[in-house]
């Protein structure tokens, strides 16, 4: 049976069908190329997605979605989605600040969303501020333009016409995040109410990218920010079904054990079922780690793509609950979408503390119903609480102390909140699941259970690798997509990653040859 | 003017293009250790490779078999009491699989020794419990997915006082529970009330009681007979049986394990039973009932026919024949075609599909179905029933692994 379930060439394999993987095969098939997706789950999506338990829908991974609007309209990710693929997706938009605490401070406050109204906020609380900080954010706009302008542009950007029309970028883009705020003469206060954001990026600033982090910071202050509806398993489960639409093909259950490379350059790959499919070009939604280590035959693979590898620093994964509690948002008082807690302003020691395995003392929550009314049963709510780690402090932890383990993590966190938010959550958990590394290793596969690939140190940002991608392709017609494609982390990014990588094979492909 | 200048931001960035050069100079390049991946994998295998290891009868249409890791396999996966492990079977041409409990507890599977138990009733005319029963001796081989499932004590949801309902062979977590509780834990209390046709339908009596003799302030045990035999109580597990045997309802997390029409039955007795909130009643799913045009939702014009199912794997297409009153997946396996499956009970996800067209029954007492899925037609076809001609986009899945 499984003879002639595949064709015997596909223009391309994409291999994993999270938000990279999905869009380059969308890419592709919508100007007309064959692609095949393989995802070795039964559902599309990766991180995007959802899961039941009981009677309520929880969202894994995305709390907002950024980039589908922009600072002047609407953004590169509705371009893609509506103009280009045309997919039926609704999402709400944000119009609530975000509830922010801080607890060595006794600062309990919630965060304007626009950015005028966050620099009053900042300069009512930092007399003072308001200047460095306006100046600041501009700064991070810039950021976000210089992005988007290299997303228009389908990644092809020419050095000189980037220095020319987003010289912000270039000249950042060597720079770490303190280097900049301190150019900038933020007061440290000031800085503090800037830093939440932190829960989402997780890495000190002194060694965190500036444009990556700016790019975040401008997302947040500046442009509008929305929430998926039906969870992002919907953007998952219609971007697979517009694939299939656009004459692309994608087969779950189906995990690719080998690439086959012959002279440097990939001609196929052998699923689990060792069905050989021909190729000359993946995308890979796979991590390189899992790629390099496990799927390319070790003669086929030079030294210099494993010490590109070991040369970065693997990123992060995440402790997350999603808790589904028998009363309603407004019986609890959860009057917010996201919620952000934090103990103190020192994000160094925050960081360290990563690398144990201890409460974290900082983390993000996320509460859909306020926004989306019908986000779980009437009479109920959903409450996500998510907090970085460093999947390395988990390695110690045996597969018989693992669950307790992280109940214990994961209750910390629910007293915590509880606490800074007077609310006895725990009388209310009717249904409750905490992921680990472990769970992100088990579903995604991702090596180590990360869910960020690689910490976004200065050297390993968005425009030197630009600069170095086709130097450092290790095998012609491999290229990757998602949290390891060619910007930042994340789902905004992971969404465009696919576009970008597919663009010059279509390129190629318009001109006459495939 | 900005206050980051372009002039000294190239040079930065020359020198951190010079930093990625030195670092990948100085890389090694070996391959690196994924001690999450191999923890998860030891957690979650992709299948379970065991043995029977030795067979007890219970009664006369009970046996329990004991399944250890086969030779040159890992260790048994951790698994919380309550879980179940989906078997895998080939009958005929059928490649086909039912989800069992382990009986036995989790401190039993550590360790070289460890095994797993599970409890299977003889079901007159079931295809697998008879398979089962006909060929599973010592030594045969048994593949299997899991450990599976969410019917589970959680410390975070939970409350410590537990009351577990179990309706004949609906005993089996209870039992894994119970010993668990004993011998590993021991700030859980739990009262077992167990419903039975007669004497004979008991399980694992002497066993529970032995440990409820050892553990007297952790365990309780009162079994209700529907033909009690002399001096036991006759009865249901009904409201007043509940109400009657536990002082009152607060603070209690029930676990409820039996056939669907005890869930149906009991479903309105615990309306009656007072105050309880949905958190403190936790079902097991139980597969698929034993006649489905006996559910109360089942459409008044269903008739019972033969229809055509056209299944649809990639570029492959086949044609099937089905019935109206069994599921799409018992159909699928039928016709020799693959479908993974799991919990069989329209929870796991596992066997997602695509419907293209026809009309179906659901059952949605456990519909897994995200909410998306169910607005672009996928249904999990191990709880629909297929009313009309159908097609259906299944997605491939991957053969049992010999042995």
């Amino acid at each position: 049976m499984d003879k002639g379930m595949f064709n015997e060439h596909y223009d391309a394999v994409v291999i994993g069908s999270g938000m990279g993987g999905l869009s380059a095969g969308c890419n592709l098939a919508r100007n007309g190329l064959k692609p095949l997706v393989l995802e070795k789950h039964n559902l599309p999506g990766g991180v995007t997605t959802s899961f039941v338990r009981g009677r309520f829908e929880f969202e894994i991974s995305v709390q907002c979605i950024t980039e589908y609007g922009n600072i002047e309209g609407m953004g590169p990710i509705y371009k893609f989605f509506h103009d280009e693929l045309n997919l039926d997706l609704e999402f709400p938009k944000m119009n609530e600040g975000r509830f922010f605490s801080m607890k060595d401070k006794d600062l309990k406050t919630v965060l304007p969303l626009k950015k005028d109204e966050l620099i009053a906020f900042i300069n009512h609380r930092v007399p003072g501020s308001a200047e460095a900080v306006r100046e600041y954010l501009d700064f991070c706009d810039e950021m976000l333009r210089a992005i988007n302008f290299i997303n228009d542009n389908d990644a092809q950007i020419k050095p000189m016409e980037l220095i020319k029309k987003h010289k912000g970028i270039v000249a950042a883009s060597g720079l770490t995040v303190k280097e900049v705020t301190d150019k900038f003469k933020i007061p440290k206060e000031a800085l503090d109410l800037l830093d939440i954001y932190w829960t989402f990026t997780g890495l000190p600033m002194d060694m965190m990218s500036f444009p990556v982090y700016g790019t975040v910071l401008s997302c947040m202050s500046s442009t509008p920010v929305y929430a998926p509806h039906k969870t992002t398993f919907e953007v998952s489960a219609k971007m697979a079904e517009k694939l299939t639409q656009l004459g692309g093909e994608i087969a779950y259950n189906t995990r690719v054990d080998k690439i086959l490379v012959e002279n440097g350059a990939v001609c196929g790959v052998v699923t689990n079922r060792g069905e050989v499919i021909k190729t000359k070009h993946i995308y890979s939604n796979a991590l390189p780690h899992n790629v390099f280590c496990n799927m390319i035959d070790k003669n086929d693979l030079p030294v210099k793509a494993l010490k590109q590898l070991n040369m970065r620093v693997p990123g992060t994964s995440f402790l997350s609950l999603y808790i589904g509690l028998d009363k309603s948002h407004e019986e609890l008082g959860l009057n917010h979408y996201m919620y952000y807690f934090a103990k103190d302003g020192d994000i160094n020691r925050a960081y360290r503390d990563m690398e144990y395995l201890k409460p974290s003392e900082y983390f993000a929550g996320m509460c859909p119903n306020p926004l989306i009314a019908d986000a779980s049963p009437k009479g109920t709510s959903i409450l996500h609480l998510e907090t970085i780690t460093k999947s390395s402090a988990w390695a110690s932890v045996t597969a018989k102390e693992y669950y307790k383990t992280k109940c214990e993590l994961g209750g910390a966190l629910i007293d915590e909140a509880s606490e800074v938010l007077d609310i006895p959550l725990r009388e209310h958990i009717e249904e409750i699941e905490v992921c680990a590394p472990h769970t992100f290793a088990r579903y995604i596969g991702s090596f180590m259970g990360n869910v960020y690939a690689y910490d976004h140190r200065v050297f390993d940002s968005v425009v030197i690798k630009a600069m170095t991608q086709e130097k450092e392709r290790p095998i012609h017609g491999l290229s990757f997509v998602g949290n390891a494609g060619l910007l930042i982390a994340g789902f905004p990014s992971s969404i465009l990653s696919g576009k970008l990588a597919t663009v010059e094979q279509v390129e190629e492909y318009k001109k006459g040859g495939r | 003017m900005s206050k980051i200048k372009l002039i000294p931001g190239l040079f930065a960035l020359m020198r951190m293009a010079g930093t990625r050069k030195k670092r990948i100079k100085e890389a090694d390049f070996k391959i690196r250790n994924d001690i999450i991946g191999q923890i998860a994998k030891q957690m979650h295998p992709e299948s379970l490779s065991l043995v029977v290891h030795s067979v007890r009868a219970e009664n006369e249409s009970v046996r329990t078999y004991r399944l250890i890791s086969a030779p040159d396999s890992t260790s048994l996966p951790v698994f919380q009491a309550g879980q179940y492990i989906s078997i895998k079977l080939k009958i005929g041409k059928s490649q086909t699989s039912r989800a069992y409990t382990i009986s036995s507890a989790p401190y039993e599977a550590e360790g070289e020794n460890g095994y797993y138990e599970i409890t299977v009733r003889k079901k007159p005319g079931g295809l697998v419990s008879e398979y089962i029963f006909d060929n599973w001796a010592e030594g045969v081989g048994v593949n299997a997915t899991g450990p599976h499932g969410d019917f589970f004590y959680s410390p975070l949801r939970d409350y410590k006082d537990i009351v577990a309902i179990a309706g004949g062979a609906g005993i089996t977590p209870f039992r894994s529970m119970i010993k668990q509780f004993a011998e590993k834990e021991h700030e859980m209390n739990l009262t077992l009330l167990y419903g039975c046709k007669n004497e004979n339908d008991v399980l694992f009596e002497r066993e529970i009681d032995e440990i409820i003799k050892t553990h007297p302030s952790l365990f309780r045990r009162v079994n209700v007979y529907e033909n009690a035999p002399e001096g036991r109580p006759q009865g249901y597990l009904n409201a007043e049986f509940i109400n009657s045997n536990l002082e009152d309802m607060q603070n209690k997390t029930f676990f409820i394990c039996g056939p669907s029409v005890m869930y149906e039955f009991l479903r309105k007795e615990f309306l009656k039973v007072g105050n309880l909130r949905r958190k403190q009643l936790r079902y097991e799913v139980g597969g698929a009932p034993d006649n489905v045009t006996k559910r109360k939702d089942w459409p008044a014009n269903a008739e019972c026919k033969t229809v055509q199912i056209t299944v649809y794997i990639q570029n492959i297409s086949y044609d099937i024949p089905a019935s109206t009153i069994e599921t799409i997946l018992t159909a699928i396996e039928r016709a020799g075609l693959l479908l993974d499956s799991q919990c069989r009970s329209g929870e796991c996800g596992i066997c997602r599909s695509k419907l293209n067209e026809g009309d179906v029954y659901i059952i949605t007492d456990n519909d897994g179905r995200r909410a998306a899925d169910k607005e672009l037609g996928y249904i999990h076809p191990c709880s629909t029933y297929p009313l009309s001609d159908c097609r259906v986009t299944i997605p491939p899945s991957n053969p049992i692994k010999g042995r």
